[in-house]
């Protein structure tokens, strides 16, 4: 009798593997289309990394029983998650503390032409957390409204074309940005401010060449070789042109600036639209000057004013005049190299002082759009935003895609996806979905990146809770199963 | 007390059953994982099956039976010794799966396991 029992547990022990491993392909499998994995810290996940780089987290901490948080010191940080098979979307659900940085953001590695490609959406955007317009959801698309005069999306939709201040953020919108009453230039406008290394801005296109003159010098102030790329992208960001200048032949840093050099581009029949042109070289590259048939050059990002006698060594015949910049960028920083590039900055009617060089001193502008007034140039001036050396030049063909929204006058009416985080006792807790059409898959594992743009300035901490993945594909049905799993089960043959 | 006896002796039995269950599956799992990344420890803790194996290995220690000991040989318990011992230092060194300490080891507990099979098994 003993023995007959033992028999039949023996036999349930010797199954149990087989029925293990069948439910382990199965959850591999995912028929459901559905499967997640989290980390919250208290030990390693198999499908989620640690964040690294180590040096800009502190160690995990200890809240209470089994909960525990790691504090994100310098931004950005990182981690990677498994692909078990092909998903369509990702959905990365956050539990956080984000006390201060008015933009907290996840970036996915996507595919590019550059090594370092990420789709950023955001996790916390304080600016629009704020908002006091008025709010609609539906179906997890927020239509935020200066005046309500919509009371549901779809009246909204449906009247779009007629509604011109309107912005999207974080919103996968395919309108063609155009002006319409848009006519090209007469005459070359020409920008003899002198702008220091690498630059982005947009121009506009219709009915005309993409017609740019740059004169360039080299100030040769470090060793090496200083090459110029020089590319255009039209409004899909595909890359339509480039052109490459060679270094002027001087590679130590003891050699003198280089003579004036000019490189023209001239691309004739462009469909009707934005184009962005990219200035790519190292801050030994000077634009002397960019004489240009076109209306509207908008800088992204990024603007480095050098008309400032620290470069009287290398160009004696530069302008020391006070530069006016026009902005839509809510929040402005301000950086100097030089003693001489110490000065008063003024923003619309506040004003900063730039004391110290190598510092980066922030601003947030009161009122959009803004006029800078650099009294003495060699300064860098960053912000999410545009650019302009002139109110004439300014244009935003991000409306339909805005990197981060502002208040401003242009918008009256924001679709987004964006989220407003939920509040869970002292933590933020989000959900943010990505497709995965696009992503850079390496060794099967995604690529991801947390940063806070502003956090390294501001001496902010960010917590991170738990991070939680789920991978989502079509469901398989009934019918499709058998086939796909002799499929899947092909993989170990 | 016969058959307080016998219930000790299939209660051994079983629990040697379960190590030789736990520490082969723990190998086949490996080797699937090595063939596809994730399969198993994406959902299922591997280190689990070694925390069974060990404490099969305690109990057939503890639980000394002189007509168990006649099946599981002096090699046997000296293999198991060592073993207990090899997955304590894998557990404390949590060591990744795919580290080359971790397979050379598991590769030899593979061995062990075949030559104590092959030395203690009975022929009929």
């Amino acid at each position: 009798m003993l023995n007959k029992i033992y028999k039949i547990i023996r036999f349930f022990i010797y199954l149990s593997p087989f029925l293990l491993l069948i439910i382990l392909i199965y959850k591999d499998f995912a028929p459901s289309g559905k499967v997640s994995f989290s980390y919250d810290f208290s030990r390693d996940s198999p499908v989620i990394t640690k964040l690294f780089p180590a040096n800009r987290l502190s160690d995990p901490q200890k809240i209470q029983n089994n909960e525990y948080y790691q504090e994100i010191l310098k931004e950005p940080v990182y981690f990677e998650t498994r692909l078990s098979q092909k998903f369509n979307q990702a959905q990365v659900e956050l539990v956080f503390q984000n006390p201060e940085s008015s933009l907290f953001q996840l970036g996915l590695a996507i595919k590019g032409e550059k090594d370092w490609n990420y789709q950023f959406k955001p996790i916390d955007n304080k600016i629009i957390n704020n908002l006091t317009w008025s709010k609609l959801e539906e179906n997890g698309i927020f239509l935020w409204q200066r005046i309500k005069k919509y009371y549901n999306l779809k009246d909204f939709l449906k009247n779009l074309n007629n509604e011109t201040a309107v912005g999207f953020y974080n919103y996968d919108f395919k309108r063609k940005f155009k002006l319409i009453n848009y006519q090209p230039a007469v005459n070359y406008q020409i920008i003899n401010k002198t702008i220091r290394g690498y630059h982005q801005f947009y121009t506009y296109v219709k009915n005309e060449d993409l017609d740019f003159n740059f004169k360039i010098q080299d100030i040769n102030r470090a060793p090496g070789p200083d090459f110029l790329d020089i590319n255009v992208y039209n409004d899909q960001d595909q890359k339509i042109y480039h052109q490459r200048l060679d270094d002027d032949g001087y590679i130590s840093n003891l050699d003198p600036a280089s003579a004036p050099r000019y490189l023209s581009i001239k691309i004739p029949n462009l469909p009707e639209g934005v184009y962005k042109i990219e200035l790519a070289c190292e801050d030994e590259i000077f634009f002397r000057e960019i004489k240009t048939k076109q209306r509207y050059i908008a800088f992204i990002n990024r603007l480095y004013l050098v008309d400032n006698p620290e470069y009287a060594d290398g160009f004696l015949d530069l302008i020391y005049q006070p530069t006016e910049v026009f902005t839509n960028a809510k929040r402005l920083s301000f950086e100097t190299a030089h003693p001489e590039g110490l000065q008063e900055v003024q923003v619309n009617n506040q004003k900063l002082s730039i004391n110290e060089t190598h510092k980066k001193y922030f601003l947030t502008v009161d009122k959009l759009p803004a006029k800078i007034i650099v009294p003495k140039n060699d300064l860098k001036i960053f912000g999410t935003g545009l650019f302009s050396l002139s109110q004439e030049a300014f244009f935003n063909p991000e409306i339909y895609n805005l990197q981060n929204f502002q208040e401003t006058p242009e918008i009256n009416f924001l679709l987004t996806s964006y989220q407003i985080p939920q509040q869970i006792d002292d933590w933020q807790k989000t959900s943010i979905t990505f497709n995965l059409d696009n992503a850079s898959i390496i060794n099967r594992k995604l690529r991801w990146m947390l940063s806070a743009p502003e956090m390294n300035n501001l001496n902010d901490k960010i917590k991170i809770k738990e991070i939680k993945i789920t991978y989502l594909k079509e469901p398989i049905s009934w019918q499709e199963f058998l086939p796909r799993i002799l499929k899947y089960l092909q993989k170990f043959i | 007390m016969n058959l307080l006896k016998d219930l000790k002796y299939y209660f051994l039995k079983i629990i040697n059953d379960i190590l030789v269950t736990s520490l082969l599956t723990f190998v086949i799992f490996l080797a699937l994982e090595n063939l596809k990344t994730g399969l198993i420890t994406n959902y299922f803790d591997l280190n689990l099956l070694l925390i069974i194996a060990a404490g099969c290995v305690i109990i057939l220690i503890l639980f000394d039976n002189n007509d168990l000991k006649e099946e599981i040989s002096k090699i046997n318990f000296l293999f198991y010794f060592l073993f207990v011992i090899i997955i304590l230092i894998l557990l404390y060194l949590n060591l990744p799966l795919s580290s080359i300490f971790r397979i050379i080891i598991t590769l030899i507990i593979f061995i062990i396991l075949i030559t104590n099979y092959l030395v203690t098994r009975k022929y009929d």
